[in-house]
């Protein structure tokens, strides 16, 4: 049992220890860099996580979802309008984002189960005319709010309600419901989960569909936060998507963690420090696409080459 | 005590032009531990899977606790009562232990915010120690486990609906002493409990030690069922054997003049826990034999001499004209002439989504190009000439291949080899799932081959096959040579089932 | 008759992608005719479609051996920009065959990725893609203007002879040589192509590499039609290419099904359905959204489940 215990103890300093260590070296090299900041980043951290723990369910079960990028940007367009023009609030934004959200994830979802379409080509179409139907509904403007008192969530108190909020929420998916544990099966080993009674098409699909779900809180999140969301074209809301799976990758590569939901907070946070010593070390911004593909390279790259790092450590460990 | 579980009545099953079970009836009554015995391909697991419902019966009516009874799959056979434990893999790594026993049921863990994980290793742990597991701790991801206890979670995993019917496919072959006792103390735990156990098994001391009765299958035929106080390992091999040999049927007895000259030498050959120390030589013009279970390490054996698996240790040669030549990948013996024909024709040696001319140019590319330039004629008339000597039948060379039936494609996979002029051949079961017509004309062209110099390695689960075809019988068991028979030696299945089980 | 039928499907199935070119420019010919069939458009039609057909051609071999490359907008502004920088440095005589030559580099950059690195390959072309992407920004503040000399090549006459060229070669590697041939085999079943003796990882890369001459190739066409490198150049030719081709007919799954004419067709249809749509006066926009649906229907339509491995 103390074994167990010292094992739970090893991972949890692996997810927090690497960040905090990732930190105090950027705050040795740099002077600029302060405590103050470490604030803000864990509250940037909070928008990847949101739609990380959506890609988390897609990536455990072997889903591709290039869509959630442009889910989240016309969630936030449609639901946002919606909303604004009824005059619904806070809460209303929150809701018909979400709303808007779900029908989004549910079409690539509906698109993969009755089609078989791989979910990789179905995402990327679907996530070409969404991009597309962001450009015109409501005239191609886009939404503003920003005239109104609903910009809450730059607020760090609202901020990390709200985290905890949907964290919780993504705990209870992906630990406490029937639907979680068999994303977890699916993901395994589908043949297996198959003859186990698991409907997997079914679940691949739902997953598409929770993606939505999360798509629309992230749209919200990210509207009530900058308050103008514009309309991007020609395979802009990849950047959102590789931020997503950029945290998922940095778990499963390293493998710290226990309970995968609070990791990909802890992920994001990692990341937006790599972001930051980015800036620290003069890269523009125009960069952080760039380094975040290669993050994500290197991040599967360790990934998907465990068996060869095994053979380097047992040759060394020989010699 | 004479209260039926389970009846099987007129049980069919067919794939493709291949009986794999026909006609089976018996019963087996509550309380009751039948074993279930026959060679490779008797058609013990088929029959199996049909009372399971993995697989369709053709004809034929189960009647289960007094009603007809038809599953639709393992999972309503599951609800019914009916737990399979299967020979294969069937935990999921990266999950935690109770996890995997709760595969499918987590329902049946709800607390109540939800699925209680405290409550699933509380329960998956009970679980455990009531099998006798109790070392396995249910919070472990299986990862971490050996292979034997990770087939012990399988077992809590079928246990845990209460099954009055379980059926152990060919489970305990891979285990030790200890997880045996372990499944050996849950079947009689069971058979107190007046359940049912059908249990498949290679090991014939085992099922007389364990098994109230045993029915023997032959060819998908159903033979004999023997009670306890006959029973004795030398009684039911006697059963299973006996099919009949139709010496016409395969090659005639042949005199290979004098010792011809080593083509393939495999040596020393360690894998994993696969083969042990084996070494095989394999001379010019005879047809090498390799007989065993399934599971015996002749099918990875074929692969090492192909240089499709690595071995951990030994080497593979092959000699032109007395010059040995080291073999370490499939391009290395490609380019030494060697051939290696699979068991699982469609997945590893033939492009199904190809055309037929395609499948046999692919290694004689260099017959058919003038520089960079594939000559689409040159192809073509390559391509029909192997299509008329082999007399593969389709429409034309053109034809994509997994359009043709088994026997056919088995052709195209030797019309690939014979178009680059291999010398060895290793043919993995080269007549499985193939129809008696084709089969014969496989059989005539192997004997053409080394006719014509040519050498070949035939593995085959088929015992009749193996006496009647091969020059030189080598068997294997758990990995290692057992024993070695020569054509002249008039060998008998009797000597050879001594040496594989 | 149905004999006939059952020997000749496969050229069957390859007309339809003919069939719906005609259609789509007939309908547009009757609706729109003068405009539409007016010579500037039509020399219009074939500069927009040529830059697509040509990267189509390159992608056509990455997908013939069961892989996506999503890479070739990024990767030409990244050979542009390369390319520029060097020539700006010892002459611009070497712009042609330093786009290419630096594309081959991209392309092989991209399949070692993808075949040492064990990444699949549309998120190593997503790598390149975004890096392209981020370091055309470079082009905003250093002015990379085409020299005047290569701008009079910017003729109907140099794309359509561009074009033949192009893809005379690639259908004969395509269909006459071992590289198109043994990647379709690796399309159709990886392991055996492994156990007959294909070595995968080398036809992979060099099909990466033909990938990355294409590129090069397309980003010479873009330099001299466009006239300057831009932060928008190459910008979404990598969507553009891939529902050209899979509308030209070319399987998802690649295999021996796979053409270059697929290529050709399918960038020709693209291009006339997005001429026809600004003629019909369409808002750019909802021609995407056209587009994309279009890409979905055809992809529903000719998805081979069994085949797909893609799905992971």
């Amino acid at each position: 049992m103390k074994k167990e215990t010292k094992k739970i103890a090893h991972d949890y300093l692996g997810m927090i220890g690497i960040p905090v260590v990732l930190f105090l070296v950027l705050m040795l090299i740099s002077p600029n860099v302060t405590f103050k900041n470490l604030l803000s980043l864990l509250q940037q951290a909070v928008l990847p996580s949101i739609l990380g723990w959506g890609m988390l369910l897609n990536m455990r079960c072997g889903n591709w979802d290039f869509a959630c990028g442009s889910e989240a940007l016309l969630a936030a367009i449609i639901g946002g309008n919606i909303a604004y023009r009824l005059g619904l609030g806070i809460p209303g934004v929150i809701i018909c984002c979400i709303a808007v959200g779900i029908v989004l994830g549910g079409l690539v979802g509906l698109l993969y189960y009755f089609t078989g379409v791989p979910t990789i080509i179905a995402s990327l179409g679907i996530m070409f005319v969404y991009e597309s139907f962001g450009s015109i509904v409501f005239e191609g403007k886009g939404i503003n709010i920003s005239s109104t008192k609903w910009v809450v969530f730059g607020n760090m108190s609202w901020g990390i309600f709200f985290a905890v909020a949907v964290g919780l929420l993504a705990h209870f998916i992906f630990y406490r419901t029937k639907f979680g544990y068999n994303v977890r099966a699916v993901g395994s080993n589908m043949a297996i989960a198959e003859s186990s009674g698991i409907k997997v098409p079914f679940v691949k699909a739902l997953c598409l569909t929770f993606v939505g779900l999360f798509a629309g809180i992230y749209g919200a999140v990210n509207l009530g936060s900058v308050g103008v969301i514009r309309p991007v074209s020609a395979m802009g809301t990849m950047a959102t998507c590789f931020d997503a799976m950029m945290c998922c990758f940095i778990g499963f590569s390293l493998c710290f963690g226990r309970n995968q939901v609070i990791s990909i907070f802890f992920e994001a946070f990692t990341m937006q420090i790599l972001k930051l010593a980015l800036l620290v070390f003069g890269f523009p911004t125009d960069y952080n696409s760039v380094v975040t593909a290669f993050f994500i390279l290197i991040f599967i790259f360790i990934s998907n080459n465990q068996d060869r790092f095994a053979f380097i450590k047992r040759k060394v460990s020989k010699v | 005590m004479s209260e039926k579980m389970i009846t099987l009545k007129n049980m069919v099953k067919t794939f493709g032009s291949v009986k794999a079970v026909s006609e089976v009836s018996f019963e087996i009554n509550k309380g009751e531990i039948r074993a279930l015995i026959g060679e490779n391909g008797s058609g013990k697991s088929t029959l199996s899977s049909l009372i399971t419902g993995a697989q369709q019966a053709d004809s034929g009516t189960i009647i289960y606790k007094g009603k007809e009874f038809s599953s639709k799959g393992i999972v309503d056979a599951k609800e019914h009562g009916i737990a399979v434990l299967l020979q294969e893999k069937g935990t999921l790594d990266g999950l935690s232990v109770a996890e995997n026993i709760f595969l499918g049921t987590e329902n049946k863990c709800s607390g109540r915010w939800g699925i209680s994980r405290r409550k699933m290793n509380q329960k998956a742990g009970e679980m455990l120690v009531s099998i006798g597991a109790e070392s396995i701790a249910p919070e472990r991801i299986v990862d971490s486990l050996s292979f034997e206890e990770r087939k012990l979670i399988e077992v809590a995993r079928a246990l845990l609906d209460d099954p009055d019917l379980l059926i152990v496919d060919e489970t305990t072959t891979a285990l030790s002493l200890e997880g045996r006792n372990i499944i050996y103390k849950l079947i009689e735990k069971m058979k107190r409990e007046n359940r049912t156990v059908i249990f498949i098994s290679h090991d014939l001391e085992e099922i007389v030690k364990i098994c109230d009765t045993a029915t023997v299958l032959r060819d998908g035929k159903f033979i004999k069922t023997v009670n306890k106080n006959e029973m004795n390992p030398d009684y039911l091999r006697t059963l299973m054997i006996g099919r009949e040999l139709d010496g016409h049927y395969y090659m005639n007895d042949r005199n290979i003049q004098g010792e011809c000259e080593i083509v393939l030498k495999a040596e020393n050959i360690n894998l994993a826990n696969k083969l042990r120390n084996v070494s095989i030589e394999l001379r010019r013009g005879e047809i090498l034999g390799l007989g065993g279970l399934t599971e015996c390490g002749m099918h990875e054996l074929c692969k090492v001499m192909f240089g499709a698996i690595c071995p951990d240790s030994g080497t593979v040669e092959v000699f032109h004209d007395g010059m040995g030549k080291r073999i370490c990948s499939c391009s290395d013996a490609i380019s030494n002439k060697v051939a290696y024909l699979p068991k699982d024709r469609d997945a590893e040696s033939l492009f199904t989504g190809a055309s037929i001319r395609d499948n046999i140019t692919v290694t004689a590319i260099e017959q058919v190009k003038t520089g960079i330039y594939i000559s689409p004629q040159k192809e073509e008339k390559l391509a029909q000439e192997y299509v008329k000597n082999l007399s593969v039948k389709c429409n034309n060379e053109k034809q994509f291949v997994s359009e043709l039936s088994g026997g056919n494609k088995q052709k195209v996979v030797v019309g690939k080899w014979l178009a680059n002029n291999s010398e060895i051949l290793i043919m993995d079961c080269p007549t499985r799932g193939i129809d008696v017509g084709v089969k014969k004309a496989i059989y005539n062209l192997m004997e053409k081959l080394t006719s014509e110099g040519k050498s070949i390695i035939m593995v085959s689960e088929e015992m009749p096959e193996l006496i009647g075809m091969s020059d030189r019988i080598i068997v294997l068991k758990n990995g290692k040579v057992t024993g070695t028979f020569l054509r002249s030696q008039r060998v008998t299945e009797n000597d050879l089932v001594g040496c594989i089980i | 008759m149905n004999r006939w039928y059952q020997d000749n499907k496969e050229r069957i199935a390859g007309l339809f992608p003919v069939i719906g070119l005609m259609c789509l420019f007939l309908l547009f010919s009757v609706t729109a005719g003068d405009k539409f069939l007016s010579p500037f458009n039509l020399s219009n039609i074939v500069n927009q479609a040529c830059i697509i057909m040509v990267t189509g051609i390159g992608v056509c071999f990455i997908m013939s051996h069961n892989n996506l490359d999503l890479s070739c907008g990024g990767a030409m502004a990244l050979c542009g920009v390369i390319t520029y920088l060097m020539c700006e440095k010892i002459s611009f005589i070497f712009l042609i065959p330093g786009c290419i030559i630096v594309g081959m580099l991209i392309g092989f950059l991209t399949g070692c990725i993808h075949v040492y690195g064990r990444i699949p390959a549309f998120l190593a072309g997503f790598a390149m893609m975004s890096l392209g992407r981020g370091i055309s920004v470079i082009s905003v503040d250093h002015k990379m203007r085409t020299p005047g000399i290569y701008k009079s090549l910017n003729t109907v006459g140099f794309y359509i002879g561009v074009l033949l060229v192009v893809s005379i070669i690639a259908i004969f590697v395509m269909k006459y040589t071992r590289i198109g041939k043994y990647n379709k085999l690796i399309g159709v079943n990886p392991i055996t192509a492994e156990m007959s003796g294909i070595n995968v990882n080398r036809y992979k890369l060099i099909a990466f590499m033909i990938n990355g001459v294409t590129i090069g190739i397309a980003t010479f066409l873009t330099l001299i039609r466009a006239g300057a490198i831009t932060n928008t150049t190459g910008n979404g030719v990598e969507t553009n290419t891939l529902i050209a081709v899979v509308i030209g007919g070319m399987p998802l799954a690649g295999g021996s099904k796979s053409k270059i004419g697929a290529a050709i067709v399918g960038a020709l249809i693209f291009t006339v359905l997005q001429n026809g749509l600004i003629i019909w006066q369409m808002n750019a926009d909802w021609i995407n959204v056209i587009k994309g649906i279009v890409f979905l229907i055809i992809v529903i339509l000719t998805v081979d489940r069994k085949h797909m491995t893609l799905t992971a």
